[in-house]
């Protein structure tokens, strides 16, 4: 007679066991249900910060100024060559009229008397022409600064703001630890309560498990239940979860951030398909970890 | 064959449990395990079923050497040995018949064997019409009849009955005693009894082997006897 495992023993010792354990099926799931709410809603700010800090990054540009000798050839010779580099994204010159113009219009009618004889006669215009860089990449910032310097000639000055790009990047550092500290304790706390309650349950079962030990069963035997009802509080708590945190989001970025427009947002058709991989992955994962670590204590032989 | 060669098993350092035991059972024999509370008798009991690891000394069980024996091939060893609990150890929300099946279906044995399987055990001792009843509706001697039943239907070489009738009254006491004589009998399987109830024990006219501190003061056969004479 060949001896066999099936696997319908297995799923329905499972599901019997889920159901049988009704309260502490629904404790894991409610437990659970809120770790991964309070994690993906975590992840989701910090994502739409980030997104918002990319957008501010648009605003970002870099000075440079031409020698005061330099010819309008010269400059649009400097405007092509700027163009080259991989991290510019565009590159606007800004003629030394108007340069002049727009300081005087800075410091207003009542100064306007002081900027006069620059405006009208060129010759004596203290300014130099200026190329305005908007840049794609805050972090490739000093290879440009050195191309400006050392690759492009006419150069006079490069001006670059590095301290706001250094605090952007800053910024993005601190959210981005921050949210994996959180994260991380959030998921070691989820842990620790589903194996718990795993825990619990084994108790509740002591004596089965006793007797399966004595009659011959393997640990895998005995096991494989445990995991079976682990996976079906995944299962549950992953749908409701990302039902929860999918429709929340659509809400809370269609209905109230995009009436008031305080902000920019990931639309919800980005990053749903993530919110279920990712939820079922953690929900999985600390199930059958949390599973396999509580039932260990049992599997002494 | 079961033997032990100077098998010795303490809990703390130096302080022994079972001193340097050495003791043979055959295959086929009765054995009756006596001795008083603290003796010693459920410590050989958890050696036998290799719950506890020896000390020091050998055990061997058929072709098992338990005290080299690897955890992950304990299970397999244990579908060897039968065992009968004196608090029966059944499982309260299964029937009679599926506490009994429950004993193959771990082992994996399919289906259609246990449907077969399973009636003749529970008609063995004489429940096949308790089959659906559920353990809270059976006196204590059925109780311990659906135990020998389950532990009879993997087919064990050795039967061990950890005190068996120590929750029964004498009557169904010697009723689940004559039905494992009946079984060494007719089966021909080792049945070792753990027990410390002297007028039972001299009732059958077995082999005794009586443990004291630690140590065996007496083996013979024809029951308990004067003990303090051997």
């Amino acid at each position: 007679m060949r001896r066999r495992y099936s696997a319908s023993y297995f799923l329905s010792t499972g599901v019997k066991s889920f159901f049988r354990n009704g309260f502490m099926s629904l404790a894991a799931i409610v437990i659970l249900i809120s770790a991964m709410l309070i994690c993906g809603s975590f992840i989701l700010v910090i994502m739409n910060i980030d997104y918002n800090i990319e957008q501010i990054d648009d605003f970002n540009e870099v000075v440079v100024f031409a020698d005061l000798s330099a010819t309008d050839e010269q400059v649009a010779a400097m405007q092509e060559k700027i163009l080259q580099h991989p991290n510019v994204a565009s590159c606007t010159i800004i003629p030394k009229e108007v340069s002049i113009k727009e300081e005087s219009e800075r410091y207003g009618e009542e100064h306007a008397h002081l900027f006069e004889r620059y405006i009208e006669n060129e010759n004596e215009n203290p300014l130099p022409d200026t190329l305005r860089i908007e840049y794609k990449d805050v972090n490739q910032l000093d290879t440009l600064e050195n191309y400006l310097n050392t690759e492009v000639e006419g150069v006079y000055k490069v001006n670059i703001r590095k301290d706001i790009a250094d605090n952007i990047n800053q910024v993005k550092h601190v959210i981005m630890i921050i949210c994996i500290v959180l994260t991380g304790l959030l998921l070691v706390v989820s842990l620790f309560i589903i194996g718990n309650t795993i825990k619990i349950t084994l108790k509740s079962r002591e004596k089965e498990i006793t007797i399966m030990r004595y009659i011959g069963a393997t640990n895998t035997f005995i096991t494989l239940p445990f995991v079976v009802e682990s996976a079906i509080v995944a299962l549950i708590s992953t749908l409701i979860a990302a039902f929860i945190q999918i429709y929340s989001y659509r809400y809370i970025t269609e209905k109230i951030v995009a009436q008031y427009g305080i902000v920019e947002t990931i639309s919800v058709n980005q990053v749903w398909l993530y919110i279920i991989a990712g939820f079922a992955l953690v929900s999985f994962v600390l199930c059958v970890f949390g599973t396999i670590v509580s039932t260990r204590r049992y599997m002494k032989a | 064959m079961i033997e032990f060669k100077n098998a010795s098993k303490s809990y703390k350092k130096n302080n022994y449990v079972l001193k340097n035991l050495n003791l043979t059972i055959n295959d086929g024999e009765f054995v009756f395990i006596v001795g008083h509370s603290g003796a010693g008798k459920t410590t050989l009991t958890k050696l036998l079923l290799r719950e506890e690891k020896l000390t020091s000394g050998t055990l061997h069980i058929d072709k098992y050497k338990l005290e080299r024996l690897r955890n992950f091939r304990v299970p397999y060893f244990r579908r060897q040995i039968g065992v009968v609990f004196q608090d029966f150890k059944l499982l309260d929300n299964k029937t009679v018949y599926e506490n009994v099946a429950f004993a193959l279906q771990i082992v994996g044995v399919p289906k259609k064997y246990i449907k077969e399987r399973v009636p003749y055990f529970l008609s063995l001792v004489e429940l096949a019409d308790k089959a659906n009843s559920f353990p809270s509706q059976l006196s204590g001697g059925e109780k311990q009849r659906v135990c020998l039943a389950r532990a009879l239907i993997n087919k064990p070489n050795i039967i061990i009955a950890d005190e068996p009738t120590g929750n029964l009254d004498p009557s169904l006491s010697y009723d689940i005693m004559n039905l494992l004589v009946r079984i060494n009998q007719i089966t021909g399987r080792t049945v070792i009894v753990v027990t410390h109830e002297k007028e039972l024990v001299n009732h059958f006219n077995k082999r005794v082997v009586m443990i004291e501190n630690g140590e065996i003061v007496a083996d013979k056969s024809g029951g308990y006897g004067n003990a303090q004479e051997i």
